[in-house]
This record gives structure tokens, C-alpha cells and sequence, in this order.
């Protein structure tokens, strides 16, 4: 990683300044579309912190070896919080250019709750929720594999709630509600499975690339990946049945939400959102030898992250009449992407210098 | 994946140390091979089969009679018995949960409690199993469900969840008593071994299949038991997940919850979880088991119950929020109904008892009363019966017409028929408790060994 280091920072920050290049480009000759495109860029990379501190607050409960191998990612993870969740405003200054409902029509019966200044309050509450809990996560007395003090336990599970509850109504409140009257309840959990599978192949994704643990700890990407297989099922779970579910009632007001995104124009998002983010992993993961090597586990994360994309323009494109063009959504990916690795990388060589020379990143102390 | 389950409790070992191989084997086998069962057994027994047979009478009358002698009438043409089916195979599936999935996760304080589990999921299957039976109106004719040709032409209804329900019942509780049997083997053999009547050694024996313990069959075994673990627990999300589509499927106002699956799994989790709490803890006392099932067990399940209860209060947000949030006034309507209306007693409680109350469990000395355990788990267990009655019931109550509305009142034979299944679940599982090894001993002797080693 130290060796890598360098070169992925200096890569980081090119496509950043690529990307920057092409917003620029993109918001002077169409802001709308380019507000379309960022709010897309914005979900896909809020999930790298999202999972990093859920995945830390979830071991600080449960337990679990494997965190010796995944903590210095699972923190450089949530270090990206305060970008990711500021990353929004860009998108929301421009609020009557993405949802419908700040100007609604006089029978919307939920503008109590999709108005402009209550959606900023709520957005101003995640956000500093969400950066309370990753401090929680970077600076509570941690050490290895093992979870934080039993004392403190509660305020985990507390944040584990919180945590939950926000990123749900954050779910309705910037992706359900660009079509302000539908309503699925089955959304927010598959939103949120979505975000953690997002964050969870990161992490996977970077420990294979570059410090692919050896002896007994390759249990622990065994383990690692059995969370990602599960959590990949429950995402295809929760979104099947929601599909069979509003495909079978047919009803005016929740079918029209997937005749949208069934269109052909959309077809291989949908193909790639399945494909890379269910199929694949499921049908590789499941065999006990692939979790163990480094070279398939690597490959089914960067499939699983490609199909996050897909999924999240599928969740948000299909709504606007005109959607941003393809160049422009790559821009700001790379844009908020490149930033977000820069920070990400910066943050592992940092924890890096803590540890004592010659040892592995893995066995340094943290919190 | 190691659990710390028990950090905070470092005093309470899986299995207490002075527990051997053999005095296990004796411990549990010597509650079945026991002459005469203590009186508490008979007790237990003697209250369970009457109210079995208040169960028999029920039907009796019922097929007799038919399905007017229940409170249903239409508008409300699924009463107690529909929802008694969702709550029963909630307690069963809560078995399968505890054996199969936490086979799956390697977590140390199954090994104990699988059997009582998986006896409660036998148990609590035939129970559900009854009441669309019962339900049918003409119980003889249930055979139309299968898909067999025949002359009329008859074919069910492939596009059905109602259907698809039926099909996943009927490969559940096959699967679960083929799963319990492989599990209990071993154990079979052991009883056969220890007995010393000729009858008990030939009927154990017959069960037992010719179990000598060669590294080959327990090879065999073993395999064949992870692979069965690796079905039922999908299996288990299907079968609960299409019980949610029985009702999500429907147009009804406050049936169509696209969350319904995961959300009848949650209350699978808790409410299964809650009665296997309650056995085990009477298990525990009335065969003297304080050195297999310890602090460790309760603790652990006690977490698994506040987990399901977390989610459950998630699920809960949506039921609520949805129907406010959303552009469906029936559905409104009926959500107000349900909350504030008739059924608003059971309503609130139920989220008290289900919800509220099990928030006790975060603290540690509450996971440790197996006092609290048992009162808490009682609750729970009458909160989701209660759920189960409220959404059935108050959904078709308040369907789109309000000129179309009605009330739903049980009759005498609606409770005969929910006390005589207690009687049913609770004869089945003392029968389990007399005649078969209540405990794992085949799994308890590998957790003694891992204990030694440490």
C-alpha cells in the first residue's frame, strides 16, 4: 500500500481534475443536467462512508475476528464522510431543477413533509448525524479486531439505529420522492443494501488490489465476503419482491414508477444491476474456495461497485424527461470519485505512519 | 465469524466445566430412558391434551357446522384463523431460524437449544397447518391444491400466493421433520445404547437406522446436515416471505405493504426466538439442564429477540409513515382506522409488548433474569398474536367503501379453536420432551471438546 500509495493518489487526483474539468464544462452549458448527473454521483459515493461505519458499529456488537483485516479500510472509509455527505449540496442548491414537488400541484397530500425547508432540515440532520457517528467510529477506544469497551457498547447500538433510520428517510427524501407520488416501503431497505454493498466492495476491493492478507487471515476475507454475499442477496430479496409485489396489484399510482425504468433504453442498466450485483457474486461467492482468493474476490467487487452505478442511474435517470448525457454522468463520477479516493488514500498512508516500522498496516493500533 | 456475544458476561461458560462426555450422554439420555415421568411432565401433559381436545370438538362442530359457527362474515371473511396460521408458522419458523441459520453463522450456543427449537418448530407446523384446512369451508376437498391431473380439468391457481403458500407448507414441514431426523440420529443411537429394557433398545434401535458412529456415517451425516442447514434457511425467508405475499398481493387497504416479506420474517425472528426462550428456560428447570443450557444461551437469544425486535419497530415506522406519506387515501383511511379506531387497544399494546418492552433487553441484568426472559417472551408472543389479529381483521374491516364496512367479533369457537392449537403445540412438545433427547448430545459433545481446548 505505501509503495501504491503515491501513484494512486496522483491518479485520484487527475480523473478528479478530469472530472472537475467536465462539470465545469457540463454546468455552463446545462446546469440542470448537470445537477441530474451530480445528485446520481452524490448517491453512488455517499455509500463508502455509509458502510464503513455501519459495518464498524455492527462489529462493535457483535464481534468478529475479521475486523483485524478490515478495520485501517473499514476507518479510511468513514474519513470520507465529511466530503461525501457535504458532496450534496451542489445538487440540492438546485432543488427546483430535480423534484417535482417544490412546485406541486395543489392535491400533492405529502407536501407536509416534501417542501423545501423542512427537506434541508432533514439534510442538514443527516449530515450531522452521520459525521457524530464517523468521529464515533475514527476516535472511540477501539483496538484491532476487538470491539469497542462493552460500556460504550449501547451508543453503537443506538448509532446502528440512528444510522438506519436517517439513511431511509434519506432514501425517500432525495431518490423516492423525484416522483412525489409513489410509495414503496420495500425502497428503503433496498436502498439501503444498496449503499452498504457499495461501500462493502470498496473495502474488499482495496484489501484485494493491495494487501491481500496471508496464513490464518485469510479467513477473514472468507468472512468479509460472506458479508458481502449476504447482504448482495438481501439488496435482490428486497427488490424482487417489491417488483412482484407492485407488478402483480398493477395500481395507477406505484406501476408507472417501473414502466419507467423497464423501457429498453434502460434495459442494460438493469441487466448490469442484477448481473454484477446479484447474479455474479451469488453464484460465485457461494463457493467456499472463491472467498479465499484474491484475484475473484477482487473482480466480483469491482463488478458489484460497476452495478452500484448502474443502479443508482437506474434509480434516478429514468425520472427526468430529459436525462443528463452519459458523458456527463461519467464526469462527475470521476470528479466526487477522484476526490473521494484522493481522501480515502490519503487517509490509509496516514494511519500507515502510525504503525510501527515493518509492521503491516493490519496489526497497528487504531482509535 | 467468532461471536463476542458474551463479553460482558465472562463468567458463563457455553457448557459448565464439569461437564464430560459421558455425564452429558447420561444427563440427557436419562431423561428419556426414565420409567416414570416426574409429575410436573404429567401435569404439563394432562392440561395440554384437554385442551387438545377442546381442539377436536372445535372441528367437530366446525365441519359439522361449517365455517359460520367462527365470527367470520363478509366484509371480514379472514378472521382468527388465517391470522393464527401467520402467527403459528411465525413460531414455527422462528425453530428453523435458531437451527438452521445459526448452524450456518458456526454460532456455539445453537448446539444446545437447536433440539428444543426444532421440537417447538414440529411442534408449531401441524397447528398452522390446520387452520386453512379448517379455513377451507370443505377441509375433504383440500387435496384440489396439489396439481394432480385430473378429468375435471381442475388446475389451482399458478399465479396465486395463496397457492404458492400451500406448495412452500407443504416442502416446509417435510423438509423440517427430514432436518430433525438427520440431526437427531446420532442421538438415537446413544439412547439406544445407554437403555436397558428390550423394548427400548429395539424401538430406539429402529429409529436409530443402524448408527454404529464409523467415521464414514458421521462423515455422512454431517455432510448431508450442512447441506440441509444451507436449504432451510432460505427456505425458511421463502415460506414467511410468501406468507407476506398472501396478504400483499391483495388490494385490501393495509395488506398492500410492499415490505410485507421482510416484515413477517421479523416477527418470525422475535416471536420464535421468544417461544424457544420460554421453553428452554422450563426445559431447563423441570430436567435439571442449569450445566448445558447457561447464562450464555439466554443471553445470546435474548440479543437475537432485541435485534428482531429492532427490526420489527422498523417495519413498524413504515406501516405507519407509509400510509400518511403516501397518496392512497384508502389506505389512509384505514391506517387511522387501525390505529385510533376499534381495534386501537390491540393496536398500541401489541407495539408495547412487541416493541417498547423488549427495549429492556439492551441491559445487561435484564438479559440475565430469566424471570424478566420469561416475561418479556410471554409479551412478545402476545403482542404478535395480537398484530397478526389487527391487520388481518381491521384491513378487511375498512376495505375502499365505507358503505361497504363491517365489524369482526370472535364467537366462543373461534377462542376454542386458538386454545385448542395451544393444546395441540404444547401436546406435541411434551411428547418430544418424553421420547426424544431434548438436547443435542452429538453437538454438545464437540462444544465440550472446543471448551477444553481453549
Amino acid at each position: 500500500m505505501r509503495r501504491n500509495a503515491n501513484w494512486i493518489e496522483l491518479t485520484a487526483a487527475a480523473f478528479c481534475m478530469i472530472g472537475a474539468v467536465g462539470c465545469v464544462i457540463g454546468a455552463t452549458s446545462d446546469s440542470t443536467a448537470f445537477l441530474r448527473a451530480w445528485l446520481c454521483s452524490y448517491l453512488f459515493w455517499l455509500g463508502l462512508p455509509l458502510a464503513g461505519v455501519t459495518l464498524v458499529l455492527v462489529h462493535d456488537l457483535s464481534g468478529g475476528d475479521w475486523m483485524a483485516t478490515a478495520r485501517p479500510v473499514l476507518d479510511a472509509a468513514t474519513a470520507t464522510m465529511p466530503l461525501a455527505s457535504l458532496a450534496g449540496i451542489p445538487a440540492f442548491v438546485g432543488l427546483n431543477s430535480l423534484y417535482a414537488w417544490t412546485h406541486p400541484p395543489p392535491d400533492l397530500g405529502n407536501a407536509f413533509y416534501l417542501n423545501p425547508s423542512d427537506f434541508f432540515l432533514r439534510y442538514g440532520t443527516y449530515v450531522a448525524l452521520w459525521n457524530l457517528l464517523a468521529a464515533f467510529v475514527l476516535w472511540g477506544p477501539r483496538r484491532g479486531n476487538s470491539p469497542i469497551r462493552s460500556g460504550l457498547s449501547w451508543i453503537s447500538g443506538v448509532g446502528l439505529i440512528a444510522l438506519g433510520f436517517s439513511a431511509s428517510f434519506a432514501a425517500i427524501d432525495w431518490i423516492m420522492s423525484l416522483e412525489p407520488t409513489f410509495w414503496s416501503s420495500a425502497f428503503t431497505y433496498a436502498q439501503g443494501a444498496s449503499w452498504f454493498n457499495t461501500g462493502m466492495a470498496a473495502v474488499l476491493l482495496t484489501i484485494a488490489l493491495f494487501e491481500w492478507p496471508s496464513g490464518e487471515r485469510r479467513q477473514h476475507m472468507s468472512d468479509l465476503s460472506k458479508i458481502l454475499l449476504a447482504t448482495t442477496i438481501f439488496w435482490a430479496y428486497v427488490e424482487f419482491i417489491q417488483f412482484l409485489i407492485i407488478w402483480e396489484e398493477n395500481l395507477r399510482l406505484e406501476i408507472p414508477w417501473y414502466l419507467k425504468r423497464l423501457h429498453p433504453v434502460w434495459r442494460p442498466a438493469i441487466y448490469v444491476s442484477a448481473g454484477l450485483g446479484f447474479i455474479i457474486p451469488f453464484c460465485v461467492l457461494l463457493w467456499a474456495p472463491s472467498k479465499r482468493n484474491r484475484a475473484v474476490v477482487g473482480t466480483v467487487c469491482a463488478g458489484v461497485l460497476v452495478s452500484r452505478l448502474a443502479n443508482t442511474w437506474l434509480q434516478v435517470k429514468p425520472e427526468f424527461t430529459e436525462p443528463p448525457p452519459f458523458w456527463l454522468d461519467v464526469a462527475t463520477v470521476l470528479a466526487l470519485g477522484g476526490a473521494m479516493v484522493l481522501l480515502f488514500a490519503s487517509f490509509l498512508r496516514w494511519a500507515h505512519r502510525l504503525a510501527p516500522a515493518e509492521a503491516p498496516i493490519w496489526t497497528a493500533d487504531h482509535g | 465469524m467468532a461471536m463476542t456475544l458474551t463479553s460482558e458476561l465472562p463468567a458463563a461458560p457455553v457448557v459448565a466445566p464439569d461437564v464430560t462426555l459421558a455425564s452429558l450422554s447420561e444427563q440427557v439420555s436419562g431423561r428419556v430412558l426414565m420409567d416414570r415421568a416426574p409429575l410436573w411432565w404429567w401435569a404439563g401433559f394432562g392440561f395440554s391434551f384437554t385442551l387438545f381436545t377442546l381442539l377436536v370438538i372445535q372441528m367437530a362442530w366446525l365441519f359439522v357446522n361449517g365455517i359460520g359457527v367462527w365470527g367470520v362474515e363478509i366484509p371480514v371473511a379472514w378472521g382468527l384463523a388465517i391470522a393464527e396460521y401467520v402467527w403459528w408458522i411465525a413460531l414455527a419458523s422462528g425453530g428453523t431460524i435458531v437451527s438452521a441459520l445459526f448452524f450456518l453463522t458456526r454460532s456455539p450456543w445453537r448446539s444446545a437449544t437447536n433440539r428444543i427449537a426444532e421440537s417447538m418448530l414440529l411442534s408449531a407446523a401441524p397447528c398452522a397447518g390446520l387452520m386453512p384446512i379448517m379455513h377451507l369451508g370443505r377441509p375433504g376437498l383440500f387435496y384440489w391444491l396439489f396439481p394432480y391431473s385430473t378429468v375435471m380439468g381442475v388446475w389451482p391457481q399458478a399465479r396465486s400466493p395463496l397457492w404458492w403458500d400451500f406448495i412452500c407448507l407443504i416442502y416446509y414441514i417435510l423438509m423440517s421433520i427430514m432436518y430433525y431426523y438427520t440431526g437427531i440420529l446420532p442421538d438415537l443411537a446413544t439412547v439406544r445404547d445407554l437403555a436397558r429394557s428390550r423394548f427400548k433398545q429395539i424401538f430406539y434401535g429402529v429409529l436409530a437406522l443402524g448408527w454404529r458412529g464409523s467415521s464414514e456415517q458421521w462423515r455422512n451425516q454431517r455432510t448431508v446436515y450442512a447441506i440441509m442447514s444451507a436449504i432451510m434457511a432460505p427456505m425458511v425467508i421463502s415460506v414467511h416471505s410468501v406468507v407476506g405475499l398472501d396478504f400483499a398481493g391483495g388490494l385490501t387497504p393495509g395488506w398492500h405493504d410492499t415490505q410485507f416479506p421482510p416484515y413477517f420474517f421479523f416477527g418470525a425472528v422475535i416471536s420464535g426466538t421468544a417461544v424457544i426462550i420460554m421453553l428452554t428456560i422450563v426445559v431447563r428447570w423441570g430436567y435439571g439442564l442449569q450445566d448445558v443450557l447457561t447464562a450464555y444461551h439466554f443471553n445470546a437469544m435474548a440479543k437475537i429477540m432485541l435485534v428482531g425486535s429492532v427490526m420489527l419497530a422498523y417495519a413498524y415506522v413504515w406501516e405507519a409513515f407509509g400510509p400518511i406519506y403516501g397518496s392512497d387515501v384508502a389506505q389512509k383511511t384505514e391506517f387511522f382506522q387501525r390505529a385510533f379506531g376499534f381495534t386501537a387497544p390491540a393496536f398500541w399494546s401489541e407495539k408495547i409488548l412487541t416493541v417498547v418492552i423488549p427495549q429492556l433487553l439492551w441491559l445487561p441484568a435484564v438479559r440475565r433474569s430469566r424471570t424478566l426472559l420469561f416475561l418479556i417472551s410471554g409479551g412478545i408472543i402476545v403482542g404478535m398474536w395480537q398484530e397478526r389479529f389487527v391487520f388481518t381483521t381491521s384491513s378487511l374491516e375498512h376495505n375502499y367503501m365505507p358503505s361497504y364496512w363491517g365489524r369482526y367479533y370472535p364467537t366462543f369457537w373461534d377462542w376454542a379453536c386458538l386454545a385448542g392449537t395451544i393444546g395441540l403445540f404444547l401436546t406435541l412438545f411434551f411428547l418430544f420432551l418424553r421420547f426424544a433427547p431434548i438436547v443435542s448430545i452429538a453437538e454438545m459433545r464437540e462444544v465440550i471438546e472446543e471448551e477444553r481446548s481453549k
